[in-house]
């Protein structure tokens, strides 16, 4: 699988005032994949050789993360959602189908809704949503007690420097259920990039920006996406909880639960997760 | 610098409890100090009250130099290790004071052992299932550091080594910090964060978080049966402000309240005069049933 990876070429793209670091290959409709927190375009090493075999696989780095720039803001997911599409632009894909886990599945809800005319389809992986009924009675769940830490300003950049592959491999630890997905040298390619100037602070400003990111997506859902709409949760996080969720967004929604699987689909049941992606994609 | 009489140790049942005790007579009081603190935050306060009671200043279990226990970091098992370390002092009945966590642990004594406080005194506090709910929800303008010291072992990992930061966030943070940044002096800070370096210290200050579900269960019992004693709800105009009182109100019948301002989240060390003098007035207006002991 790895001489595979070896096939896609990595590059930068201008997209409005970012660079964007997107890792480009394969051949067939375009497909984008949105990494989520702590983690970089890395969580989709495991699938995209295979999702390649039938698409043009961009798995990019969000505007905060690994070598995307880290301005100091526009760090809401309808802002995140534009440096997407000005990266697929840049790569010439007009229209394109989205994939998204965690924060990036929220980024690609926000672009499937500020970009109709673009986005041909769209997957959400194991995420909560803004603009969600619940989005914000979730908030007291211990599970996320992280959501209000990060959107303190300032002090959590102080007590992660220096901690970042404690601090990453808390999330790992505690969401897996298939835990030899992460050997530790695994864990600390995560640790390392959010070690890097910048990350830390980009990583979280994505929930520093939840009280717009909600405000806009409650706008959205008033004229709910009518593209067809992949919800899939792990069995022992978000699980099938997360159709009902999406229904609230999209009037074509499939998906359900993949077993034995925690927070991290692509690396936890990779071939689970590309079958389904693979799939729901197919043209 | 204020400092407190030297400290004192007595065993009661599995825990060695340090403490310090000024004044002779009067009313007995117990004054127990909040997150992430110990009774230095009372160092103001008892010389101000010494004249009139019998001062009882307590290290809280996990705090300070008091044990730091492998559990029981719940407020009903708080409170219990609390009462026997005040029978072990020959005490029955107290004036109980309790700031921030300490007036859960006040509130928790009082309600289990309503003949044996005579006075509760509940300051900067916000009981859980009785209003703390709402400072908790970050979503609801509440506070991140709920979760985040529940969290788990992240929690300890992350603070250590940067006590002094983490301490001085909190006295002097943005919402509800002291109103005067320079009421307490590096070298108060630094107290308080030498105290968080010592083994166990963080772990058990974490764990009166980490028991708050189980609190939330214990009060809602308590919270059925009203408190009939005198109590008196202490905001600060730069802290909870109504909070403490709206809480307390919720569990128990005789309540007064006052609000001390110009005043953050700490008013033992900002404004202990003002804090004494209410406590004073406010044991003066209701000694009935005061049981005065003088010191054995």
């Amino acid at each position: 699988m790895s001489s595979k990876l070896d096939d896609f070429r990595h590059q930068m793209l201008r997209a409005g005032d970012v660079k964007i670091h997107a890792v480009v290959g394969g051949d067939g409709p375009p497909l984008v994949l949105l990494h989520g927190f702590p983690q970089t375009w890395w969580e989709w090493h495991k699938i995209m050789p295979a999702l390649a075999e039938r698409h043009t696989v961009v798995a990019l780095d969000l505007r905060g993360a690994g070598h995307s720039d880290c301005p100091q803001g526009g760090y809401d997911k309808a802002s995140l959602a534009e440096d997407v599409h000005g990266a697929m632009a840049a790569l010439g894909f007009e229209r394109y189908a989205v994939c998204g886990h965690d924060i990036g599945a929220m980024v690609a809800l926000a672009l499937a809704f500020t970009h109709r005319e673009a986005v041909t389809r769209v997957a959400i992986l194991d995420a909560p949503m803004p603009g969600w009924s619940q989005w914000e009675a979730n908030f007291i769940d211990p599970m996320v007690w992280h959501f209000a830490f990060h959107m303190k300003r300032d002090l959590p950049e102080r007590l992660i420097q220096g901690r970042e592959y404690d601090y990453v491999s808390a999330f790992f630890f505690d969401r897996t259920f298939n835990h030899g997905a992460f050997p530790i040298e695994e864990v600390e390619v995560y640790a390392r990039a959010f070690a890097q100037p910048g990350n830390t602070r980009g990583g979280l400003e994505w929930y520093r920006a939840f009280p717009v990111d909600h405000t806009n997506a409650l706008g959205w859902k008033r004229d709910p996406l009518t593209i067809p709409v992949l919800a899939l949760g792990g069995e022992h996080r978000w699980g099938a909880r997360i159709v009902a969720m999406l229904e609230e967004f999209a009037t074509n929604v499939s998906g359900g639960s993949i077993p034995d699987c925690g927070h991290w689909l692509a690396e936890e049941r990779p071939a689970e997760t590309t079958e389904a992606l693979l799939k729901f994609f197919a043209p | 610098m204020a400092q407190q009489p030297e400290y004192e140790s007595l065993r009661a049942a599995d825990i060695r409890f340090a403490y310090h005790r000024a004044g002779h007579g009067g009313f007995p009081i117990v004054l127990l100090h909040g997150w992430p603190q110990t009774s230095h935050a009372w160092r103001r306060v008892t010389p101000l009250l010494s004249s009139q009671c019998d001062v009882v200043i307590p290290d809280l279990p996990g705090f300070g130099y008091t044990s730091k226990p492998d559990g029981g970091f719940d407020k009903k098992t708080i409170s219990r290790r609390l009462r026997d370390f005040v029978r072990a002092l020959g005490l029955s009945r107290i004036v109980l004071a309790g700031h921030d966590l300490g007036g859960h642990v006040a509130y928790a004594y009082a309600a289990q052992w309503p003949e044996e406080v005579s006075h509760l005194i509940f300051i900067e506090s916000s009981l859980p299932g009785f209003g703390q709910e709402e400072s908790m929800d970050v979503s609801k303008g509440g506070s991140w550091h709920f979760g985040f010291n529940m969290a788990g072992d992240i929690s300890e990992e992350l603070v250590r080594g940067r006590e002094k930061l983490f301490v001085d966030h909190f006295m002097r943070r943005e919402k509800v910090g002291l109103f005067d940044p320079n009421s307490v002096s590096d070298a108060d800070i630094e107290h308080y964060a030498r105290a968080l370096q010592r083994p166990g210290a963080l772990r058990s200050s974490f764990s009166y978080y980490r028991t708050l579900p189980i609190d939330r269960s214990d009060n809602s019992v308590w919270g059925q049966t009203p408190l009939t004693m005198p109590v008196l709800a202490i905001g600060t105009e730069w802290g909870y402000g109504p909070a403490s009182e709206r809480t307390i109100r919720r569990v128990a019948k005789d309540v007064q309240a006052t609000i001390i301002e110009r005043c953050g989240h700490y008013p033992a060390e900002e404004r202990p005069s003002e804090l004494a003098r209410a406590i004073t007035d406010f044991l003066a207006m209701t000694p009935s049933g005061i049981h005065r002991k003088d010191r054995q």
